[in-house]
C-alpha cells in the first residue's frame, strides 16, 4: 500500500515501467515515468511533513524526558506507538478513500514516518544493555514491538469502523 | 538544556533524513506481499550511523561537535531517516496478505539488524577512536 511502495500501487500510472537511463539501457530501474513526476511533485509537502513530524517527536521526548527522567526511553516508546496507531488509522483512511492516496502518502511517509524513530530505539536498548540494565533493555525491545504491533492493527480496525 | 535553535536543527534534519527514506523507498520498491527492503536497509543504515556517530563525538570521540549540530545528526537525520510506524504498518500488510512467516520474520530480522549495525557502529566509531590516541 502507500507506506511502502508508493509505486506499487497509488503511483502506478498507465505508464509501463521507462527505463529513465537511456545510456545504460540494460539497466531497467522498474520506475515508471509517471511515478518519478508523482514523486517529485510529493517532495516538498514531504518535506515539511518530516519536519513537522521530527519537531513534535522531539517536542514528546523532551516533555517526557522532564517528568519522568532519562533512565528508561520512555520518550521514544510513546513516540513510536502513538506512531503506528496514527499510521493503521491513515492506512484505513486511504482504503477507504483512494482520492486522499496523496494526503495519505505525505502523512505516514512525512508526518509519521519521521515522527517515529528506529535510530534512537537501537541506541537507548543497546547502551541499556551495554551499561547492564538487562532487565530494562528487554523490557524496552518487548514494549515497543508488542505496543507498535498492536497498535498498528488497533489503529486500523478503528479506522475501518470510524470512515 | 533545550535551546530553541535545537527544534530548528532537528526539523531540517528530519526533513533531510525523510527525504532520503523517500528516495530510498522509490529505487527501492517492492512487491506487495514480499519483504519490505528499502524500510530493512533505511533503519539498518540509520542504526548503524547513529552507533558510529555517536561514538565519534562523544567525550573521548575525534569529532567536536555542538550541541546543535548532535540534535541535527542525532535527533534530525537518523531519526527522521529510519522509521519505526511504516516498519509497523508493513508488518501488518504482510499479515493481512496471509504472508504470516515472512511478517515474522521481518520482524525478528529487524531487531537482529538494527541492534548489530548499532552495535556495530559503536564499536567502529569507538576503534576509530584510539587509533588517534595511539599516535
Amino acid at each position: 500500500m502507500f507506506g511502502q511502495t508508493p509505486s506499487s500501487s497509488r503511483l502506478t500510472g498507465p505508464g509501463q515501467p521507462v527505463s529513465v537511463c537511456s545510456i545504460l539501457p540494460n539497466i531497467n530501474l522498474s520506475l515508471g515515468l509517471n511515478d518519478i513526476i508523482l514523486s517529485a511533485s510529493l517532495v516538498l509537502p514531504v518535506a515539511l511533513a518530516a519536519a513537522a513530524g521530527g519537531i513534535q517527536r522531539f517536542a514528546v521526548a523532551n516533555t517526557v524526558a522532564r517528568f519522568w527522567g532519562v533512565q528508561f526511553p520512555l520518550g521514544t516508546l510513546l513516540v513510536n506507538s502513538s506512531g503506528a496507531l496514527a499510521i493503521g488509522f491513515s492506512a484505513a483512511l486511504v482504503l477507504a478513500k483512494p482520492d486522499f492516496a496523496d494526503c495519505g502518502l505525505v502523512i505516514s511517509v512525512g508526518f509519521l514516518g519521521s515522527y517515529t524513530t528506529v535510530s534512537s530505539f537501537s541506541l537507548q536498548t543497546v547502551i541499556l544493555w551495554q551499561s547492564h540494565h538487562y532487565r530494562q533493555a528487554l523490557l524496552n525491545i518487548g514494549l515497543s514491538f508488542g505496543l507498535c504491533l498492536s497498535l498498528v492493527c488497533a489503529g486500523f480496525s478503528l479506522g475501518n469502523l470510524i470512515w | 538544556m533545550v535551546r530553541p535553535g535545537f527544534y530548528v536543527a532537528v526539523g531540517l534534519g528530519s526533513a533531510i533524513g525523510a527525504l532520503l527514506r523517500f528516495a530510498c523507498s522509490l529505487w527501492l520498491a517492492t512487491p506487495d506481499g514480499s519483504l519490505p527492503l528499502a524500510t530493512l536497509l533505511v533503519n539498518v543504515i540509520g542504526s548503524f550511523w547513529i552507533g558510529c556517530y555517536v561514538s565519534l563525538t562523544g567525550p573521548a570521540g575525534r569529532w567536536q561537535v555542538s550541541d546543535w549540530q548532535k540534535q541535527f545528526m542525532l535527533s534530525g537525520v537518523c531519526a527522521g531517516f529510519t522509521t519505526f510506524s511504516v516498519f509497523s504498518l508493513e508488518f501488518m500488510q504482510l499479515l493481512q496478505a496471509g504472508q504470516i512467516l515472512l511478517a515474522l520474520g521481518y520482524v525478528v530480522l529487524s531487531l537482529l539488524l538494527w541492534l548489530l549495525a548499532c552495535l556495530a557502529g559503536l564499536t567502529l566509531g569507538a576503534r576509530a577512536n584510539r587509533l588517534r590516541s595511539s599516535n
